[in-house]
This record gives C-alpha cells, structure tokens and sequence, in this order.
C-alpha cells in the first residue's frame, strides 16, 4: 500500500488527510476534557484523578489501532459480511439481556462486561446497521420506490432491534435506528410519500414510548419547563445549563469547571459539552461545532466521490449519524432537546464508543481511498462455513424480494 | 467503474442513481445546517445574553468562605525552649445528613470515644450539615476512625495546646482554650501577640459540601501568631519548683513560692509555686489552682521589711552603719505596745541590728527615720502599686499613705505588719537593695517574634525609679551578709563557696475567723541575693503555714540554697569563697531565730483592727466566670443566676464572645455581659473582642 501511494499515478489513493485531521483533533480534545471533567469525580470514587483519562488514553490508543484496521481492511469485505455482522449484533443485543453477562447501571442493562471493558451492544448494533442497510439499499437502489423492496423488510429488522433497545430499555438508540432507516432509505431513493407516512408512524410510536415510562415522560417534561423541578427530575439539564451558560465568550479556563465538582452528574460522558462551554465558553464550543461541521463536508464529500454504490451510502451514514448524534448530544445539553443518553462522538468517555466511532472513522477514511477491492476479494467468494451458515439463517427470516 | 454514479449523477432517473441521491444530501445539509445554525444561536443565547444569570446561580450554588485561624505562635525561654506550642491533632465532626446507619455510628463513637450516646444520638439526627461529635481526640482513637471510615463522621485537624514541660512555670504561662484563645497565664496577657490572625478564605464547595481550596498560596507566616519569648529560664524554674515543692512536702506546709531575678535588668528567671498545676489539664485544677499567686497574692512582709527600712534611713542619712541603738534588754514599752526582742541586748549597731533582727532597733530607726520619709520610702520601693510585669491580675499590696499612719503604725511597720507586699514586690525590691538602688521594672516578657524568628517587638529593660545610692546599698549588702554569717539567723541559705546575703521571716498569719493574728499559723520566708560583692540571683521564697518547722532560717532558706547551689554553676558564676566541707557555713542559732517571733500587735479597737484586716486578702470567695462560649442563652441564664451575677445580653443566638473571659475572676460589682451570634460569626467576635477587658496593654505601654 505504501507502494501504491508513492507511485503517484494513483494520487486519489491517498486517504482524506481532513478528516483524519478532524477525526484526532476531536480525540485530542475529548482527551482533555475527559481528564477536566472528570478528575473531581475520579478521585473520589476510585482515589486516582486519572482514573478516566488513563482508560479513555487506552481507548484512544485501541481505537487508533481499530481505525488503521478500518482503513487498510477492503471495506468491501464489510459489503459482504453485512448480513452476519447484523446477526452478530443482534445476538449481542440479546446477551446484554441475560443476567449475569449484562451489567446494569442506572435501572439499564446496557453493557457486557468483557472483563477490560463494557461493551455497549447499541453502539455495535448501530454501526452494523449502517452497514447492513447500506449493502442492502445499494445492491437494490434500482427498487427503492418499491415500498415492499425498500421498507417492509428493514422495518421488520427495525422492529426486532426496537423491541430489544426497548427492553434494556435504551430509548436514544432505538431512535437512532428508527432515524437512520428512514433517512438512508430516502437518501438512496426512497419516496417521500413514503418516508412521509413512515417516519409519521415512526414519531407516533415514539410518542406512545414516552408516555408510556414517566420516567420519559418526566424528562420530556424537564425540558419542556426546566425551571420547574431544579432539585428534582430538571436537576440534570439545570446543572449542564449553569455549567455552560457561565462560560460566556472564553469561558473560566481550562480545568476551571466548577460544575465538574459532583455538581453536573456525567460531566465527563453524556454531558461534557457543558464542561466545554463552562471551560472554554462560545469560543470553545463554537471550536467543537466547527470541527463536526468539518466532519460532516469531508464525509459527504467522501460519500459523493465513492467508487461504489454502497461506498457512498456507508459514508454517508456513518457521516450522518456520527454528525447527527453530536448535533443531538449538544441539542440535549443544550435543552433544546430531552435529554437522550446519547454522547457527544469522539469527545465523551467511553471505550465501546470510542472504538466503534474509531472503527467508523477508519472505514470511512478507507472509502475515501478509492481503491478498488484486491484481487484476492474476487476469487475467494463467500467465506467459511459457519458465515455461509448463519448468512443462509438470515436469508431464511429475512424477507427476500 | 468509480466514476460511473458520478458521470450519471446528472439527474437522470431518480431510481437508477447508485448511491445517495445528491439532491438529497444537500437536503440534508440544509437541514443539518439549519440544526448547526440553531446551536450556535443557542450557544450564544445561553453563554452570552444570559451569561449572568447562570454565572450567579453557579456562584450560589459553590462559593462559600472558609474561616482558617493561623497557628497560634509559641511560648518560649529566654533560650528559645518551649513553655507553650501548638501541634495539630484530630476532631471528629458529623454530617448528619450523610449518616446511614445511625445506631450503627452511635454504637462505635460510643465505644471508640467514650461519649454520651444519648447527645450523640440526637445531634446525628438532625438533619443539618455540620455536628461536633468529640474535639481534639488521641492518637489510637484517631487511627480507629480513620480505619473504620464510617458514613458521615469525619476528622479534621485542629492546632492543639501543648505544654510540653506540664507543670513547670504552669500558673505563670496559663493556658489557651480549645478555640485557641488565651485564657490565663501570658496566654491570656499576650493573646494578642500568640493568637494566629482568623482569615476569610473564598472557596470552592462541591455537590456534597465539601470545600477546595483554589487560591493556593497561602500566607500561613504572615497570619500565624508571633512567638513570645520570655524571661524565664526554663532550667531555674524547674530547679526552683522541685526545690519549693520539695520543702513545702519536707515541712507539711501548705504552699510555697519562689521568685528568681536577675537583679540588674530586673528580669524574673523563675516564678515558681506548689502545688503546681498542669495547663495541659486545666479544666481538671480549680481556679484557685491557675492562679500565679507570687503576682496575685499579698502578705505581711514581717522581719523582711527590715533592710528596706535601715537602707532608707542610711540613704537618708538618718543613722549610719556605726549608729548604737538601746536593746532595753529584749522588752520595750513603746507607747501602749511592749516590743519585745527574744534575744534581748543591751545595745546594737545597725548591722547587729539587721543581723538579729532586732524588733526594738527597728522601731528605734523608723523613729529616727520618720512616718513621712518611711512611707515616701516604701512607695519607692515600689510597694503600695503594681510592679508593672505586664501580666494581668497583679496586685499592688497594700501601703497605706503615711498621713495616715499613727505613732504605733510607724512602730509596727518598722518590722514589717501593716502593709502588705507581693513575692514580685519583696523580689523587686530586694534587687533594689543589692544593685544600687535601681528599681526595675520586672521583666517577664523580652521579646515578640514573628513565625521566621525575626524579632518584631522587644521589651527592654526599663528602670522605674532610683530609691537609694551606691553607698547605702553597699552598706546593706554588708549587713544582709552578716545575718548568714555565723550567728546570724540565715546560715542555712549560705551556698557553699559563695557570700550570700538576706533576711528571713517569720510572720504571723491574721486569722480569719477568730480575728486577730493566729499564735501557730505562720508564714515564713526568706529574701536574699548572692553573690553579696556582684549580686546575680535575688530570690524570694515563702513558705505558707509549715507545720514541722517555723522559722524563715529553718524553712525558707534551705531553698535559697538549694536553687542557688544549682543555679550559679548553671549561670557560669565563680566560686569566691573557700568550701568548707562539710561546713554549715553560718551555724544555726535557734535561739537567734526566735528573735523573729516578734511579738504581734494587739488590736486595741475595733477600728484598729479593721485597718489591720484590711491588709489581709479578703476572705470574700472569689467565683470565676465559666466558658460560656456556644451556650445558648437559656443556659446562660441559668449559669449566671448561680453565679449571682447581673446578665447583659446583646444579639441572638448562641454565645459568640463574653466578658469577663472565661475563667476570670468576677469581681463582686461586676456584670456579665455576652453577645450572641450564629455560630462562626467573624466579624461579630473580632468587634465584640475588641475591648476585652484586661489586655497586656501594661506591658506594651511606652514600648517601641
């Protein structure tokens, strides 16, 4: 591959040096503000004020490593293994349910726990999805306006996925999922009579989800008037609106977060946006937003030079999703939104979707390549056994057009 | 095959476009813009236009103050040894609202500290942020809590008092409270210069109530408190109070007390007295017991007055060293008053006189002498007022003006009843005597230092007046020599190898309750100096009501001795003299001795003896005043009506600050006034403060 790029007769070869740019630059802030919001919190709980910042540097460095695979790997390969990835996905999914291999926090049953680190499912199922969805839309795009060929099948995925999100219950996430099948599918060709009445029907079920938990309800309530409760359901989103709001232009400086001080409950995960802002102020989150509006032009660039159909719709959403969920997270901290249990990408702690949106981003650096597959992708066609096996499974459940 | 959706991207229909359509993204973007847009809009509005009303509402919720005192500054000798240092120690303190298991915590603070589980219990019930559970615990009860990590309860550290030589110089350094304010001793005196400077520290608290500190430096040498450094010797105190404790046991007195100066600059190496009491356990002794009796106490100086009145009437020219004075054979009618000499002579001359202590030769001289020039005498001497020491509770004695004195007080005065005198006054006064006739100020403070060391404010030596010249002085010293010479009635306070000069005592007490002087309770003492050539040490020693023994030569000089013995060898003086082994230098003449026992005064009105009593302490009880500090004012109502005191009450609350401060001496006119506040209300307690009562003020006064 060195070889390829200093041949210079395949000058396209080369990866998209902005988004890797990006991609480090948001590491390297959330490095930081991992270890700023954090360090009150860690030496309390575990007596070491490095307790985060030197899980989220060991995050980092795997997530470097699993994005130098996801770049140098043919993302053709994940074209496909798309439907046994999914399968694979969904049976984590499953596990995170059985006690004694999930691990709770908060009433969710949300992790497996492997020992040096939790798996958070959602964050795989979410990135499997894409691909899945992807390899599915760009092997049919000719069939897209069909509403049987384009919908029936992924809202049956969709459901089964929604209905195991919903038990742990990880109501952000079954969102997500609902939201990116509705906007790839339009993306890729879908009509907008359709995308209409489904993503209508999408909004009613999840309305019927709040109300249905008044803890979700309460929520959507916090934000609706979150002056009303501020020791009580409001206290969260209080505390993030106090951190960021006292900012002002520059913000108290670095480390200088007072919010931190147990004030702001998950100031270094869902809520760090709001460290940022008291921290670095307009300035600083201003900094942020730029960098994920960055993200989101070198994707969908990416995505329009792709050299295949299903190239561009994995960058495209893997861009739109990992851009979508920043402008969520930083909409809930914000209140313009609920609050969501969605973190900001590349920035909050968290290894599992450290490593996943690492993975994202090397698959999407790999896309902007242009390479084609290698020759050996050509010849050896379908895989081992046990893929073939678990694929013919898919096949069997999985309505076919 | 990579440019294939590219070149057909050119809108043709819209199912046979491969990938995501572009119309559609750039929807998207659109949309997505209009979403960053709207962030940004909102990062502004919260960050910039409502920027201050996050940032109070932040403020609120962590700003606080915390109150820090510095250290309080130490007590130390003339050679830096310390009397008094401070040393962190552990204090247990709840937060109620953190506490899980209540009867769980109860059981262990119990067993751990000892306290009483009912006040536990309910302080650990109320649901308030901050409870004292135990101040300033040890060591191992520490270490329990710091194992067992209970829920709730924690430890701080708090400076603690110590004493590290306990009881030695005990009453003279007194004690600070467990707040840290001086409550006795130059701990209350010099509180001033001691107490660490209370500072306002803005600080962070975070979501559980805990404080950070985010100012870092912290100016700890400014604020703490200075060090005082004293006269005292730390050696020569201690020798003084083993020798007094020693003899006072040896003669089954009741008390005793010594006072070591340095004749020249006045300075008081040691005050010492027994019983002693330990300021480390000062809510253990009784106030009486705190009490530096050598300043607070007077007496009837008895025979020990003589050398001041035969210096004043050589000074005065009135009688020389040659004059003859009439024994009357031991028994003088003066006037309605037989004075008797029990070692009746025929005559005397004035050393012979002191030498014998002659009760008819001493009235003979204050006739000579007069009541106008005895008295103007006296005064300055420096009896009558207080010495100046520069701590509080010092008496003057008492000294009636001579306008006042009738021919029989003159008489009685001459061998010392009458007037009465503190050990401080004797001591001053006798290094007066002995130095040329220099009254100094007692010194018992040399100098301030600040926390490095440097010296911020010193003391010196100051002379108050001069009482009488060199050649008289000279002449005193020879006839204070001869008295512990053989014959002479001080032989047993003579150091071997050097000349000591003095005069002993031997008074009768005034009895209290059946009036009049008590035939068997007497007070005995001896005051003297050595070397006699170039005086180093002046000492007066007293002995309160010895049982075994009663004369001054007896029971008071021994102690001289024994403090000398030790003292000038430990102060470099050469020896002048040859060492007789073996030798009682002076020799002991019992018989001598009894010429102390003079023959007291007989009230012969009721009047009369009235003004006699009235030298006496008053046998009123003193009450001291309690620490009333964080009582509420119901109990402090309760606790001033058993003291019979009027309550001046200011504020609400609890007691923030109080006069008179705690374990002062309530003065029979005296109100007690207290102000309440909440607890740790600074600026309340630093105002109410201000005008405390009895300040060191003496000892600074014209001091630069």
């Amino acid at each position: 591959m060195e070889d390829s790029r200093s041949d210079t007769m395949m000058v396209s070869h080369r990866y998209d040096r902005w988004l890797l740019a990006i991609v480090l630059s948001l590491m390297g802030v959330g490095i930081v503000m991992v270890y700023s919001a954090s360090v009150v919190s860690a030496e309390i709980q575990f007596g070491d004020d490095l307790y985060y910042l030197k899980r989220q540097l060991a995050f980092m460095l795997g997530g470097l490593v699993v994005m130098a695979i996801g770049m140098n790997v043919p993302y053709q390969l994940l074209e496909r293994y798309a439907r046994p990835l999914m399968i694979i996905a969904v049976c984590l999914l499953v596990l995170a349910l059985v006690p004694g291999i999930s691990s709770s926090a908060k009433g969710a049953s949300r992790w497996l726990n492997l020992g040096f680190i939790r798996l958070q499912p959602s964050e795989v199922v979410k990135l499997s999805f894409i691909i899945y969805l992807s390899a599915y839309l760009s092997q049919r795009q000719h069939d897209l306006h069909k509403f049987r060929v384009a919908w029936v099948p992924n809202i049956l995925l969709v459901g089964v996925i929604a209905a195991l999100l919903m038990v742990q219950p990880d109501f952000g996430s079954t969102v997500i999922i609902g939201g990116m099948l509705t906007l790839m599918i339009w993306a890729a060709g879908g009509r907008h009579l359709h995308v209409a009445i489904l993503g209508g029907i999408g909004l009613l079920l999840g309305s019927a989800a709040i109300a249905h938990k008044a803890y979700r309800m309460k929520r959507l309530m916090a934000f609706l008037s979150p002056e009303s409760d501020p020791q009580g359901v409001a206290y969260q989103i209080n505390q993030a609106l106090i951190s960021f709001g006292s900012g002002e232009w520059t913000g108290l400086g670095l480390g200088a977060s007072r919010q931190k001080l147990l004030y702001l409950p998950d100031a270094h995960t869902d809520f760090i946006f709001s460290i940022i802002g008291e921290e670095m102020g307009l300035l600083g989150a201003s900094f942020i937003v730029v960098l994920f509006v960055l993200f989101l032009w070198r994707g969908l660039k990416i995505a329009r030079q792709a050299s295949y159909s299903f190239g561009a719709l994995l960058a495209f959403g893997l861009t739109a999703m990992i851009a979508g969920q920043a402008c969520v997270n930083m909409a809930v901290v914000m209140a313009m939104l609920p609050t969501k249990g969605l973190t900001l990408p590349f920035i909050s702690y968290g290894g599992s979707s450290l490593l996943i949106l690492s993975f994202s981003a090397g698959v999407l650096l790999n896309i902007s390549r242009q390479m084609p597959p290698p020759d050996w992708f050509h010849k050896k066609q379908g895989g081992g056994r046990a893929i073939k096996a678990v694929d013919a499974l898919f096949q069997k459940f999985m309505p076919q057009t | 095959m990579a440019m294939r959706w590219r070149r057909n991207a050119r809108r043709p229909k819209a199912p046979t476009e491969p990938g995501p359509r572009k119309g559609r993204i750039q929807t998207m973007v659109v949309f997505l813009g209009l979403g960053i847009v709207a962030i940004l809009g909102r990062a502004f509005y919260l960050q910039v236009t409502r920027h201050d009303d996050f940032m109070k509402r932040s403020e609120g919720q962590h700003r606080t103050q915390l109150k820090l005192t510095a250290n309080r500054g130490d007590i130390l000798d003339r050679n830096g040894q310390p009397l008094a240092i401070s040393a962190p120690v552990a204090s247990v303190y709840a937060v109620p609202h953190e506490v899980q298991d209540i009867p769980g915590t109860v059981a262990v603070l119990v067993s751990t500290l000892g306290v009483d589980p009912g006040k536990i219990s309910a302080r650990l019930g109320k649901k308030n942020d901050f409870a004292w559970i135990a101040r300033q615990i040890g060591p191992t009860e520490t270490r329990i809590l710091e194992e067992r990590k209970l829920p709730g309860i924690y430890l701080m550290d708090e400076p603690r008092r110590f004493y590290p030589n306990r009881t030695i110089g005990g009453a003279l350094v007194g004690f600070a409270g467990i707040d840290g304010t001086g409550l006795e001793g130059v701990e209350r005196d010099y509180d001033r210069y001691l107490r660490g400077k209370e500072y306002v520290l803005d600080t962070l608290r975070d979501a559980r109530g805990r404080q950070l500190l985010t100012g870092g430096y912290l100016p700890q040498e400014q604020l703490s408190g200075h060090s005082v450094v004293t006269t005292i010797d730390l050696r020569i105190q201690q020798v003084a109070e083993q020798a007094v404790a020693a003899q006072v046991e040896e003669m089954g007195a009741k008390s005793g007390f010594v006072v070591v100066m340095e004749p020249r600059s006045g300075d008081i190496l040691a005050m010492a007295q027994t019983p002693a009491f330990d300021p480390n356990l000062f809510d253990e002794a009784t106030a009486d017991e705190w009490r530096n009796k050598p300043i607070t106490d007077s007496l009837e100086p008895g025979s020990t007055i003589k050398p001041f009145l035969v210096a004043a009437a050589l000074d005065a020219g009135k009688i020389t060293p040659e004059s003859i004075f009439d024994g009357h054979g031991g028994q003088w009618q003066f006037g309605k008053k037989l004075i008797r000499d029990v070692h009746g002579v025929g005559t005397m001359n004035t050393y012979e006189l002191v030498k014998f202590s002659s009760n008819i030769g001493a009235v003979q001289v204050g006739q000579r002498l007069g009541k106008e020039l005895y008295g103007a005498y006296l005064a300055a001497y420096g009896f009558g007022e207080p010495t100046g020491v520069g701590l509080s509770g010092e008496t003057g004695g008492i000294l009636h003006p001579s306008s006042k004195w009738g021919q029989i007080h003159l008489a009685t005065m001459s061998y010392g009843y009458g007037l009465s005198v503190t050990p401080l006054q004797m001591a001053r006064g006798m290094a007066a005597l002995v130095n040329g006739g220099h009254v100094m100020r007692p010194r018992i403070v040399k100098e301030i230092r600040d926390a490095r060391g440097n010296v911020v404010e010193s003391f010196p030596v100051r002379e108050v007046r001069r009482v009488i010249g060199d050649a008289a002085s000279a002449q005193i010293r020879t006839a204070l020599h001869m008295v512990t010479e053989k014959g002479g009635t001080g032989g047993r306070a003579v150091i071997p190898g050097f000349k000591v000069g003095g005069k002993t005592g031997t008074a009768h007490k005034v009895d209290a309750v059946a009036g009049g002087y008590s035939k068997n309770k007497m007070r005995s003492s001896f005051v003297g100096f050595v070397p006699v050539d170039d005086p180093r040490l002046v000492m007066y020693v007293l002995v309160d009501e010895p049982t075994k023994a009663q004369y001054g030569g007896v029971v008071a000089a021994p102690i001289f001795r024994a403090i000398g013995e030790s003292v000038l060898p430990y102060l470099g003086v050469r020896a002048t003299e040859p060492i007789v082994a073996g030798a009682d230098a002076g020799g002991t003449n019992e018989e001598v001795m009894e010429a102390e026992l003079e023959e007291v005064f007989e009230p012969i009105s009721a009047k009369a003896q009235a003004w006699w009593m009235d030298v006496q302490d008053p046998a009123v009880p003193r009450v001291t005043v309690p620490d009333l500090r964080g009582a509420p004012l119901a109990s402090v109502v309760e606790q001033a009506k058993a003291l019979g005191a009027d309550l001046h009450v200011e504020g609400a609350g609890i007691v923030v600050s109080q006069r008179p401060a705690a374990g002062a001496v309530l003065k029979a006119d005296e109100g007690l006034s207290v102000v309440l506040g909440l607890p740790g209300d600074v600026r309340r307690r630093v105002a109410a403060a201000q005008p405390a009562a009895e300040s060191p003020d003496e000892a600074a006064e014209g001091t630069p």
